[in-house]
């Protein structure tokens, strides 16, 4: 199971959860998700790779799903930054701290 | 039948009260007789069968019975009887409150408060005795916390509630812990079982502990007696159902109902026994320093509770509730007094009161008569018991020894503040110079009712013994008729206590009357004491303090950094994976 | 009538029709009234689904596509119930509270947020419990930041990023579990054959995925950051839902996806995250000043109630197991009504006053004596008061905590003694709102009437507090056959 494929898909993940604890640009953050997306795609579509009797199948109506829900969300989260930057003028995360304790 | 009347008369009220105050004041008075005279009822003929229960949760098999012995019924009448009286005294005490304050709540929660005590009584059932336990709680902090425009009575309510809550976190967990054990909730099938040492000690000692906490909690024993003098914010007349009928009276008859649960525990009577007598002790000293009428009261009946949870302690069960009946007559009466005495001069302060005897005759003779019983004077009622309590003590043995010589120091100190305070009051150099009289005749009639009580229920103790007695082989109990109880009192040592009291009182009168002067302790540590009452609110308060400071820094905790947020979740998840491995 | 598509097909399709009545008419009245009959038609379709009366057998439902399965139980029911009961008061409450502005967005979201929570219910199969998980999510991002202003938007960006990262955490479980057995049906997955084929190292990390992936939805400490910051920024309505069911949503979808977890020892982990969570929740609620975080954090402390309940059910074999679940499902139903309650309250508040700060709400209770009843109602009931519901459930998890076997008394005790700490800042919130002597200046201006819509949601709300913590029975029988179905597909 410790294939290249798995290795890129922890790779991406975990890029994906360095972004979002490390980089303070809004824009940054939603395309470590976005990455983080893309790693499960990917191993959706190994896992089910492994596996005969249409199981892959399965694994890209999977994907394709995912692609949807993350479009959705990105859309939301860019209208939201846009909306922040409205407010703030700026899309780093030091602008978002108002709200706290 | 007896449950039922107050509690959906409480809605009645409700409701009434929407539309029409006045008529919705009758309904209040009439249900809360009817309730009183249903207890009553159910005192004079206590079935020999209770009927049957019906399950109110089939889920969890919780089932509604009725615990007709002779301990709840005379609980129940108790609070029947003197809620009815006092919400009598009401209807025209809080007349001239209507303006600002709305009575259809006061009435609404004075006749759910009584209807819950009697429920509490009632029931066999220790869950539905924890839902009414906690019902009168929130009762009184709404009842407390009445006059709202008074800060001071909405943080005495909110005090009395989280006090008491405390108590019930460990009654609370105790049920639970026994429920647990046994697979019941029945106070009954529990005991049984207890008694046959099918409960294992350690969990017996779990509950056993958390019954103390929770009656400790209500029955404003040491170390949780704070509340109840703060409680005095309230209107006289629920002052008076707190520590005559309703409120206090729960944990005292908690512990008497559970007395022979926890016989098996070697150490529960002693730390119950202990505890009564700090508290009596300790409450009898602040009686006597503290100069508002109300609170010199409270004090007073913290002092009481604290005789009668130091009888259950040593077994005294039939001595503990004894003094119960006769402590809600003669404090009842006592509340009413000072509730007339308030409502016709406008103050509290002992100090600026003085020579109103003469203004008002009819409310110095019936306090006479409660302070009388208060300061346990021979032939009234509260001598009768409270010698009872002595003696039981007595018959403890050795153990006891300690908690003895404290109790008598006590009953002592209860002579000395009641008969201060009487003095304080009536007598005084210079007569009370404004307008002042005896209330009208719906203040009058319960004073006078419960006056009578005060100097004559002792009488009824070879009635009260053998009803008592219905339904409780298991409490090891015997009968007591009057010329026993006559003989038994005068035969026993404890007499020179009594002695003492009425020397006490004697030379109290002399030099009272020679000086002209009121005993009252004077000085710096008198003030500082009236001031910090031993500290027990300024522990709390600092505890308080320090679990808000304690919020504070964790409030830092959370930034509002999205980055760090995340940082948190990431770090959940880490923690979850570690220790999911090491389990 | 055997698709079981319909009761979630029937809210998304109605989504539609509300945004587009709200386009034609432009009248937040017709629009709120056509969100309610397609809520109500979403129920009345369950109703019919689930046999006329009561709750019939478990029916399975294959759908057209591979991977869309539904399937009627007893916890699809509940959900069913309680989302469509709390969205209908919501939406009721929500017409005089909203304005006209952009009202048909808010009502086509606040359809689509409940059709996500009835499929969480009615989903069969792993990935599409995510799906509808996710359709949740994505409506309570928009509805957050409905209001254009720093603070929502502030919240919904935190609530969206937290949330997502939440959502790929637990997806990569959900795809764990598939790589390894090539099932997704929730069915198949709990049958034994499948267990095999997870090594029980995987399934300790799957289930640590799951459990903190879900948990930053379901707000359990440490991943529950987001929320006080949502909750009191949404809109009053969105707020109650939130609060009452998105995150008990949550916190099903997390047992639901466990359940394919076969033997894994949460026995530590879910009792400690149950008393972490509800010890930080109260303890940060008895500090604000703000009324709705006050009510936010109060949530916290509920989620960690319903995880003690939980966390028995996972712990402890047989009877506890049911009884577990059956306190905390029966949690969850009333606190959708009580803090549901509380939140409008708050909201009918802050139309009148224009603030949520509880120093200026001095009186209110006084000036409109309903919202200052009902509060208290469920304020008390909050804190853990009898004879209303929130004792009942309350009482339901500790005797099921008791049975817990190494620590089941300090679960108990900690359940009971936070009851206590919550009164610490519920009581002088309710001291201020009814019992406060003066009336602030913001509340002598306030006008002194609610819309009747308005007045009505709170009202029935504190009736239903009421009514089930008398009567239980009323919610025993929707909780029960929830409670035996997930204590059955634990085990």
């Amino acid at each position: 199971m410790w294939s290249a494929y798995w290795i890129t898909v922890i790779f991406l993940f975990s890029l994906g959860i360095y972004t979002l604890i490390f980089r303070h640009n809004l824009i940054h953050l939603i395309i470590g998700i976005e990455v983080m997306a893309k790693g499960l795609c990917l191993a959706v579509l190994v896992g089910g790779a492994q596996h005969a009797g249409g199981v892959f199948s399965v694994s890209q109506a999977i994907v394709i799903t995912i692609i949807l829900i993350e479009v959705a969300t990105t859309a939301i989260a860019l209208s939201l930054v846009v909306a922040a930057h409205r407010h703030t003028g700026t899309v780093d995360v030091a602008a978002l701290r108002r709200l706290k304790g | 039948m007896t449950i039922a009347t107050p509690l959906l008369g409480a809605l009645v009220v409700l409701v009434v009260g929407m539309a029409s105050e006045r008529l919705m004041k009758w309904i209040a008075v009439l249900v809360s007789v009817a309730a009183g005279v249903f207890a009553l009822k159910l005192l004079f003929s206590i079935p020999a069968q209770p009927p049957e229960g019906y399950f109110w949760i089939p889920g969890i098999a919780v089932q509604i019975g009725f615990n007709l012995t002779g301990l709840g019924v005379w609980v129940a009448a108790i609070a029947g009887c003197v809620g009815a009286l006092a919400v009598i005294f009401s209807l025209k005490y809080m007349e001239s409150e209507e303006a600002h304050y709305p009575p259809t709540r006061y009435y609404f929660f004075t006749v759910l408060f009584i209807g819950s005590m009697i429920g509490l009584a009632l029931t066999d059932n220790l869950l539905i005795l924890y839902l009414f336990w906690e019902m009168i709680g929130f009762c009184s902090y709404i009842l407390i916390a009445y006059y709202y425009r008074d800060p001071k009575a909405v943080r005495a309510g909110t005090k009395a509630l989280i006090v008491t809550r405390l108590g019930d976190v460990g009654l609370l967990a105790g049920i639970i812990v026994l429920w647990q054990a046994t697979g019941t909730t029945n106070i009954f099938e529990i005991t049984d079982l207890a008694q046959r040492g099918d409960i294992p000690l350690f969990l017996l000692s779990l509950a056993g502990a958390g019954f103390i906490l929770g009656a400790v909690g209500k029955s404003a024993q040491f170390p949780l007696h704070v509340w109840l003098p703060d409680a005095m914010e309230a209107p006289t007349t629920i002052s008076a159902l707190i520590h005559a009928a309703c409120l206090v009276n729960a944990g005292v008859y908690l512990l008497a109902l559970t007395y022979p649960l926890f016989l098996m525990l070697a150490w529960w009577g002693p730390v119950v026994l202990w505890i009564g007598a700090i508290t009596a002790l300790l409450a009898g000293i602040l009686a006597l320093i503290e100069y508002d009428i109300k609170r010199v009261l409270a004090y007073s009946t913290v002092s009481q509770l604290g005789f009668m949870v130091a009888a259950v302690g040593v077994g005294g069960i039939f001595a503990s509730q004894f003094h119960l009946l006769n402590h809600a007559v003669f404090k009842a009466l006592l509340f009413l007094c000072a509730g007339a005495i308030v409502h016709a001069i406008g103050t509290r302060d002992l100090r600026q009161m003085g020579g109103l005897g003469r203004k008002m005759p009819l409310t110095q003779f019936c306090c006479g008569i409660g302070v009388f019983a208060l300061a346990g004077i021979p032939a009234f009622s509260g001598f009768w018991s409270k010698d009872q309590i002595l003696e039981s003590v007595v018959m403890a043995g050795d153990l006891a020894a300690v908690p003895l010589i404290i109790l008598i120091i006590a009953a002592l100190l209860t002579a000395a503040y009641s008969l201060r305070m009487y003095w304080m009051v009536f007598a005084g150099p210079r007569p009370y110079e404004k307008e002042a009289h005896d209330g009208p005749w719906q203040m009058s009639i319960p004073l006078v009712v419960l006056a009578a009580g005060a100097m004559l229920l002792w009488r009824a103790v070879g009635f009260y013994s053998t009803q008592a007695l219905a339904g409780m082989e298991i409490y090891n109990l015997h009968e007591l008729t009057l010329p026993q109880l006559v003989h038994e009192t005068l035969a026993s040592p404890l007499l020179i206590v009594t002695g003492m009291i009425v020397v006490l009182w004697v030379v109290f009168g002399i030099s009272w009357s020679k000086s002209g002067k009121v005993l009252s302790a004077e000085g710096a540590w008198a003030d500082a004491l009236t001031e910090t009452k031993f500290g027990f609110d300024a522990f709390y308060r600092t505890g308080v303090r320090m679990i808000t400071e304690f919020c504070q820094g964790l409030r830092t905790w959370q930034s509002g950094d999205v980055n760090y947020n995340a940082a948190a979740a990431a770090v959940g998840l880490l923690i979850l994976l570690m220790l999911l491995v090491t389990t | 009538m055997t698709d079981l598509v319909y009761p979630v097909a029937i809210l998304l399709a109605g989504s539609l029709v509300v945004y587009i009545v709200a386009r034609v008419s432009g009248s937040k009245t017709l629009t709120g009234a056509v969100a309610l009959i397609a809520l109500m038609l979403s129920g009345y379709v369950m109703y019919l689904l689930s046999g006329g009366e009561g709750i019939g057998p478990p029916v399975p439902f294959k759908g057209r596509e591979v991977f869309v399965s539904f399937e009627l139980n007893g916890l699809a029911i509940f959900m069913a119930v309680v989302s469509l009961g709390l969205a209908a008061v919501v939406a009721l409450f929500s017409i005089g509270y909203m304005h006209e502005k952009n009202i048909g967005k808010y009502y086509a979201l606040l359809l689509m947020m409940t059709a996500g929570m009835v499929g969480i219910g009615l989903a069969a199969d792993l990935f599409n419990l995510f799906v509808m998980f996710e359709l949740m999510s994505l409506a309570s991002f928009a509805l957050v930041a409905f209001e254009d202003d720093w603070e929502p938007v502030e919240a919904g960006i935190k609530y969206l990023l937290l949330s997502a990262m939440g959502s790929m955490v637990a997806l990569l479980g959900i795809i764990l579990v598939f790589t390894h057995t090539g099932k997704l049906s929730l069915a198949e997955l709990q049958g034994t054959q499948y267990a095999l084929l997870l090594k029980p190292e995987l399934m300790l990390g799957v289930a640590a995925l799951f459990i903190a992936g879900f948990g930053v939805k379901a707000a359990i400490v440490p991943m529950h950051t987001w929320l006080p910051d949502a909750h009191s920024a949404a809109p009053s309505g969105i707020s109650a839902m939130l609060s009452g069911m998105v995150i008990s949503a949550g916190l099903i979808t997390m047992i639901k996806a466990l359940s394919v977890l076969h033997g894994i020892d949460l026995r530590l982990v879910l009792p400690a995250l149950a008393i972490i969570t509800m010890l930080t929740g109260n303890l940060m609620a008895w500090v604000q000043t703000d009324l709705k975080r006050m009510l936010a954090y109060s949530s916290i402390a509920h989620m960690g109630y319903i995880l003690a309940g939980v966390g028995v059910a996972f712990s402890a074999p047989g009877v506890a197991a049911l009884d577990g679940m059956r306190g905390g499902l029966y949690h969850i139903l009333n606190h959708a009504i009580m803090k549901g309650g509380a939140f409008l309250c708050a909201g009918a508040i802050l139309t009148l006053i224009g603030t949520r700060d509880l120093k200026e709400m001095a009186g209110i209770g006084r000036k409109l004596p309903l919202v200052g009843i009902c509060f208290g109602i469920f304020a008390l009931a909050l804190a853990g008061a009898p004879p209303l519901n929130g004792f009942i459930s309350k009482l339901f998890i500790c005797k099921a905590a008791i049975m817990l076997d190494p620590w089941g008394f300090i679960l108990v005790v900690m359940v009971i003694f936070n009851s206590l700490l919550s009164l610490f800042y519920y009581l002088p919130a309710l001291n201020k709102i009814a019992l406060a002597p003066e009336m602030s200046e913001k509340v002598k201006q306030a006008p002194d009437h609610l819309p009747a819509c308005m007045v009505l949601a709170i009202f029935i709300l504190a009736l239903l507090t009421i009514a089930l913590g008398v009567q239980p029975q009323l919610g025993l029988d929707l909780v029960q056959p929830a409670a035996a179905f997930l204590a059955g597909i634990i085990q």
